[in-house]
């Protein structure tokens, strides 16, 4: 515009200003200033005029990039707008898409003419961000798809722009009708024959791990065949299995639009929610899934899920333990419903799901682990070792397991194996509060003061208000002699738990109140469940 | 911002001897709506060729461009709002606002006195003159 072009107003300002920007390739800037007029001024043609004289006067490769920036703006400026709830500018700026639509669609249109297909379809692939569902964008693309296609196969022009004639108006201004024999069934099996071929071949990608081929694939199937809603389910399927969540989501809820009232769709949609993070959302769907349809399993398993995920457990079990009473050897189901049942402490009904589990997926760890650890829940000290055991076949050197593989044996009083268990846990993993209570218990119980006292001090450095470790170790100093010390210690222990009968009663021993020998205490269920619970995933 | 474009104006308002309370009383109330068109004089065109100066100091010149056509700074705020790669909207604090608006003047005056023969300073002065005399001869705006 250069630098003595007449400004008569603000938007003449920014306008120059972002002109100029775009004359020096920032086109970020150049876009962001766009926008900035579009939103906050009243909306000229004037700028509509500016605009496509400097997008006629740009190279292919800067029009491209700048289009992007500008669509990529136009999506930031609306969610903004939406934040602040402004209709008077979301009108505006919905004005400017309508004008850069259409202007990409001319872009597109002229590429067409000069045979540049995959020009063209860079830029109506640019102009379907800015409006997914146009249909004259969707034709053209199709068409732009088929002629690249037809080139490389050798096909038939004419055969393919009267295939796709029947798809959209805006490739009926632009085929040149030469095969009138051809009739619609023919039409609709090029079409269909196309769509199949694409989907078969990215079934075929998946299977050989080409996993953006047949993202690319399938995108390509999507544009063509938008209005095809059962095949747009199988695409949709296909990009959850290629856990291409943005894109199921979009074409679920595209579906959902038009079928608000299927259930499979539902299903779907709020599958890709769920996958995406979106737990309250997928809830929701789910929800009205599940009123719609209350007897399809998957749906109370997926609500079932994505209230575990809400921290709402005791939803989750209700749910899951539903999608369990018609499918109660399936895997998935029973694994979610044993994280339900250990989350809210059902440790015996997390058992047997747990066991089901593990006989008909044996040797599976994460089902090994879960059991076992279960068992050491239960007090099924000897179950608990025997599964543990058989886990170490498979990783011998996990510090986790080896730590209740030691509480078992601890609780068997089988304090050899004990030893040799939580000393190798400790070794691998040697700030780990578990495990040195137990080592320190263990000493203890084993009256080897001076160890006992070493483990339970780094314990208590990592947890200082944990009052069972300060017991054991106010009694290591007691029978190492230092009395004071341990007085000390125990004072500290009964301050934390001054409900525990126990620690009170040691306290008054150890100030020589009362008679009698100093009890040692195991840490308490609750940090157990809290650090062991953690390892449980069983994904 | 009609306060805004006073702090701009008003040392050459000053040394022209007119009140700029009078002068955009003259000249007739500009639309509530700032998002509508403006009737600018020449006076703000010269404003306008000044403030081209600053273009790459982006958000002073963004600033001035809302508020000049009497958007307020809360708008302003608004209009300045960024969404963040990672999705989350930043609304720029009220003092940053307050910062660049103060800036804007600033930089538009130090243009303005840069010119050691200060023409720029005197050209200003004549359109206000200027506008101010057929503001007064309107009978539009008595």
């Amino acid at each position: 515009m250069g630098e003595h072009a007449k400004i008569r107003n603000i938007p003449d300002l920014l306008s120059w200003a972002a002109y100029e920007d775009i004359d020096e390739c920032l086109f970020k800037e150049g876009s962001q200033t766009i926008l900035s007029i579009v939103r906050a001024f009243k909306y000229e043609s004037k700028l509509e005029s500016s605009l496509s004289i400097y997008l006629d006067g740009l190279s292919y490769d800067d029009y491209i990039v700048f289009i992007k920036e500008l669509i990529k703006e136009i999506e930031l400026t609306q969610k903004v707008i939406d934040h602040f709830d402004r209709s008077d500018q979301a009108e505006r700026v919905s004005r400017f898409t309508a004008f850069l639509l259409s202007s990409l669609r001319g872009m597109a249109e002229s590429l067409l003419r000069l045979k540049k297909w995959k020009d063209a379809i860079t830029v109506l692939k640019e102009a379907l961000n800015l409006k997914p569902n146009d249909s004259d964008i969707v034709a053209l693309l199709g068409r732009a798809y088929l002629e690249d296609e037809n080139l490389e196969k050798s096909k038939t022009i004419s055969q393919t722009d009267k295939v796709i004639k029947d798809r959209g108006r805006a490739i009926e201004r632009e085929s040149r009708p030469t095969g009138a024999d051809i009739t619609v069934e023919v039409k609709e099996k090029s079409g269909d024959e196309f769509a199949s071929r694409k989907i078969a071949e990215a079934k075929s990608l998946i299977e050989q791990g080409k996993q953006s081929e047949a993202i690319e694939c399938l995108d390509e199937t999507l544009i063509f065949r938008h209005d095809d809603e059962e095949l747009q389910i199988r695409i949709g399927v296909l990009y959850l299995l290629l856990e291409e969540f943005d894109k199921a989501l979009s074409i679920f809820k595209r579906l959902n639009e038009i079928f608000p009232e299927d259930s499979r769709t539902l299903n779907y949609l709020g599958d890709s929610y769920k996958h995406l993070g979106q737990y309250e959302k997928a809830e929701k769907i789910f929800k009205r899934a599940y009123e719609l349809n209350p007897t399809q399993n998957v749906i109370s398993y997926n609500l079932g899920c994505v209230y575990c995920e809400l921290n709402q457990f005791q939803n989750g079990k209700y749910f899951l333990e539903k999608a369990k009473e018609s499918s109660p050897d399936d895997l998935l189901i029973l694994t979610q419903l044993s994280v339900a049942y250990i989350k809210l402490q059902l440790f015996q009904e997390a058992v047997e799901v747990l066991e089901h589990l593990n006989k008909s997926v044996p040797k599976d760890i994460n089902f090994l682990n879960g059991l076992g650890t279960m068992y050491l829940f239960t007090n099924q000290y000897e179950q608990s070792i025997r599964i543990f055991e058989e886990y170490n076949e498979f990783r011998p050197d996990d510090p986790r397991v080896l730590m209740k593989l030691g509480i078992a044996y601890l609780n068997l009083k089988q304090y050899k194996n004990a030893k040799y268990t939580l000393k190798n846990a400790n070794f691998l993993e040697p700030d780990n509060l578990i495990g040195l209570s137990y080592l320190g218990l263990l000493y203890l119980i084993t009256e080897q003061y001076q160890e006992a006292k070493n483990s339970l001090e780094k314990a208590n450095k990592l947890k200082p208000d944990e009052s069972t470790t300060l017991v054991n170790l106010a009694k290591s100093y007691y029978e190492l002699g230092d009395i004071d010390k341990s007085k000390i210690i125990m004072g500290s222990a009964y301050e934390f738990d001054k409900d525990n009968s126990e620690i009170k009663r040691n306290l008054e021993i150890v100030l020589g109140r009362l008679q009698g020998e100093l009890s040692y205490l195991y840490p308490k269920p609750d940090t157990l469940f809290r650090e062991f619970s953690k390892d449980l995933s069983l994904n | 911002m009609k306060r805004f474009r006073e702090d701009i104006l008003e040392p050459f308002a000053d040394a022209a001897n007119i009140k700029l309370v009078d002068y955009y009383a003259k000249k007739g109330l500009r639309p509530l709506d700032p998002a509508e068109s403006y009737e600018y004089d020449s006076v703000d065109n010269i404003i306008f060729e000044i403030a081209k100066k600053f273009r790459k100091k982006r958000s002073v010149f963004d600033t001035f461009s809302y508020l000049y056509q009497c958007y307020n700074e809360k708008e302003t705020q608004e209009f300045l709002t960024r969404i963040t790669p990672s999705g989350e909207i930043k609304i720029p604090e009220r003092n940053s606002v307050l910062r660049y608006k103060r800036q804007a003047v600033k930089l538009i005056h130090d243009e303005v006195e840069k010119d050691p023969k200060k023409l720029k300073r005197q050209e200003i002065i004549e359109a206000l003159k200027r506008e101010y005399g057929r503001a007064c001869k309107d009978k539009k705006h008595p």
